[in-house]
């Protein structure tokens, strides 16, 4: 109960402290003349406040321990969802409130999925909202609100809890500093190059620089969200093609590395486990993917095919799913490059970064032990075989490094094959199917056309699920689960 | 002789009925983007978004509901748009007559519609969007609450 308690507690915080995200989204609104989004963004404020405080005054402060922490962050994803929802939903631009709760859980699990209608009638406050949170979710939400809160030593379960397993720096507050200093830099910058872009688009001041800062937003929140109905297509642009590719790249690399690298040591990118493994994932996913592109016979140009090809399979890889093509159009591609896709999507970008999936490093050792076992039986049953990777440093591999790698891998697997099963049991083939689970799980947003306002109510909260799950990278999961457990004993 | 002219003349039917079943009328976005090659189509919908200028050309992107394309017209056959589609405003609603391009060359394997011609259909306006007395009355009730829970947070923290 006292656990309890102090949960309630910590999420009654963290709600109240983002309550003036929509307060802050009422004055833009105010600005740009939406007086009807003002009012929808001030009952969105007040219900923050309200659904804090209630939360609050159930109850108690106490000390944040490594299970409770991570329980924190998993029920605060899914407090959170409700309220996001609640300006979506009064927007009228969706069919119902679970359709609003679906995009807001796609918005925190940075997948980038969305039912929305009618998007590109939206207002710039209420898109702004929808870029937004993906934003600082792909941050580290928690991390921000820790930052409000004067962060007691135990607060670094919370940090541990949205699957960012890096610890820059010993303190939690100076690593959301660093955090935070790294994200500002590149925010800064580009949406500076995308403004410009925008603007010798003839997209328009005002325009491009709303356009710039989402697109930023959802490439280096690896989200995929886009504010208009064809995606980056919109623009008809092999500039801000380019310009999101590196973003969304930039994104799904640990934030530890960025930090190492602007430090002065350069080397590390080319040394780096993840790099290295990204690089040859990548490259496997290519080749899918352009093998089915090639038999579908869409393109009949190399660098119309080289663009098309590289761009989504490096969007996959990422976990962003900002697309070139319409929603649906992918499936044309055949089932060679779906693979090829799923391959990508699955795998995921870098621990401790904003992208979903099972993360690169985690198969880098994976297959190090692979390495390992295989080396073993080469040598006499004394010897002693040692494997190594490196991540910043030199690291021995050690069977609880390898144990936890599998657990992790196997929970996305499992949860990739129980979505596609869902799918299946509702009558869509499988290759579509799991695609749109591995897409949901790894927080990447592409779809081949099941994920729409029409889709059945329950595969919309197995998604949503699925969302918060691969988010959260399952060990939020096992912490609730051992703190039921905890409990009956 | 007759006869040859009978049969030209059945030939030019023939073709005119080839052209006329390969020209795509009144189709949605959402079918078009299912058509595997280049194809005569005319197409329906509102221009959403501010018109951008590239060389020579115009891109306008139009939204029918069910999806959105972007369309490329020569500058001197562009008719003037006076109203985009964005949020409180209904774009102009025109129909477009060109070429669709399920993959483009000159446009980096892209769909797009190549226009010969666009005819405004439609004046696009701006939607009203008034302040709803309903969402008025919700949030003065919830102002009410979250305010006389923080009186309540204040007094207990105090005690």
């Amino acid at each position: 109960m006292t656990n309890l308690r102090t949960i309630f507690y910590y999420i009654g915080r963290i709600i109240s402290s983002f309550s003036f995200i929509a307060f802050i989204h009422c004055i833009l609104a105010i600005i740009m003349a939406e007086y009807s989004s003002a009012i929808d963004f001030l009952i969105t404020f007040s219900s923050f406040v309200l659904a804090g405080y209630i939360l609050i005054l159930l109850g108690k402060k106490g000390e944040i321990t490594w299970v409770v922490g991570m329980v924190i962050v998993s029920l605060s994803w899914f407090f959170l969802m409700f309220l996001v929802a609640i300006p979506l939903f009064l927007s009228c631009h969706y069919l119902s409130y679970l359709d609003s709760c679906f995009d807001a859980m796609s918005g925190l699990a940075t997948v980038g999925f969305s039912l929305i209608n009618d998007i590109d009638h939206l207002s710039y406050s209420l898109n702004t909202w929808r870029f937004f949170f993906p934003y600082i979710a792909g941050q580290g939400i928690i991390l921000v609100a820790l930052v409000f809160l004067a962060s007691s030593p135990s607060g670094y379960g919370m940090y541990l809890g949205e699957g960012r397993e890096d610890r820059i720096l010993p303190n939690i507050a100076s690593t959301a500093r660093i955090i935070w200093s790294i994200a500002m830099l590149y925010l800064v910058v580009g949406i500076s190059i995308l403004w410009l872009i925008g603007i010798n688009k003839d997209l328009g001041m005002v325009n491009a620089f709303f356009h710039a800062m989402w697109l930023y937003m959802s490439g280096w929140a690896t989200c995929g969200l886009s504010p208009t109905s064809s995606s980056v297509l919109f623009y008809y642009s092999p500039l801000i093609d380019l310009a999101t590719m590196v973003v969304f790249i930039l994104g799904s690399v640990s934030f530890y590395l960025h930090y190492t690298v602007w430090t002065g040591k350069r080397l590390e990118i080319f040394k780096n486990t993840e790099i290295r493994t990204f690089l040859f994932t990548l490259g496997i996913s290519f080749i899918f993917v352009s093998i089915g592109v090639v038999k579908s016979g869409l393109y009949h140009d190399f660098p119309s095919f080289f663009l098309n090809s590289l761009y989504h399979t490096t969007s996959a890889h990422a976990t962003c799913g900002l697309s070139m093509v319409y929603p649906g159009y992918l499936i044309r591609w055949g089932e060679i490059a779906l693979i090829g896709m799923v391959i990508a999507m699955g795998v995921g970008g870098s621990a401790g970064s904003t992208s979903g999936g099972i993360k690169i490093l985690r198969i880098g050792i994976i297959v190090k032990a692979l390495i390992q076992d295989i080396k073993s039986l080469a040598f006499p049953s004394s010897a002693v075989v040692c494997e190594k990777f490196h991540h910043i440093k030199d690291i021995l591999l050690n069977d609880r490094l390898v144990r936890a790698s599998m657990i992790i891998m196997l929970s996305y697997i499992s949860t990739y094959l129980i979505g596609a099963l869902v799918g299946i049991m509702y009558g869509y083939p499988f290759i579509k199917s799991l695609f749109e689970s591995v897409s949901a799980t790894s927080g990447t947003g592409f779809s081949c056309g099941i994920v729409s306002s029409n889709m059945p109510s329950f595969m919309k909260i197995v998604y949503i699920f699925q969302m918060w799950a691969g988010r959260l990278e399952f060990i939020s999961i096992f912490a609730i689960i051992s703190l039921i457990l905890g409990r009956k004993r | 002789m007759k006869l040859g002219v009978r049969g030209s003349g059945f030939g030019i039917r023939i073709l005119f009925f080839l052209l006329l079943c390969s020209l795509s009328y009144g189709i949605s976005i959402s079918d078009l983007i299912q058509e595997p090659r280049e194809k005569a189509i005319e197409i329906e919908g509102e221009v959403v978004g501010k018109p951008m200028r590239r060389r020579n050309f115009y891109l306008l992107n139009i939204y029918d509901k069910t999806g959105g394309i972007g369309v490329f017209i020569r500058l001197d056959k562009c008719p003037k748009i006076r109203y985009y589609g964005r949020y409180g405003v209904m774009g102009d609603k025109i129909r477009v007559s060109g070429i669709f391009n399920p993959a483009c060359k000159e446009h980096w394997g892209k769909m797009d519609i190549h226009a010969s011609s666009i005819e405004v259909l439609e004046k696009g306006r701006r939607i009203e969007k008034p302040v709803s007395r309903t969402k008025l009355g919700i949030l003065a009730i919830l102002s009410l609450l979250a305010l006389l829970l923080i009186f309540v947070r204040k007094r207990y923290a105090s005690n």
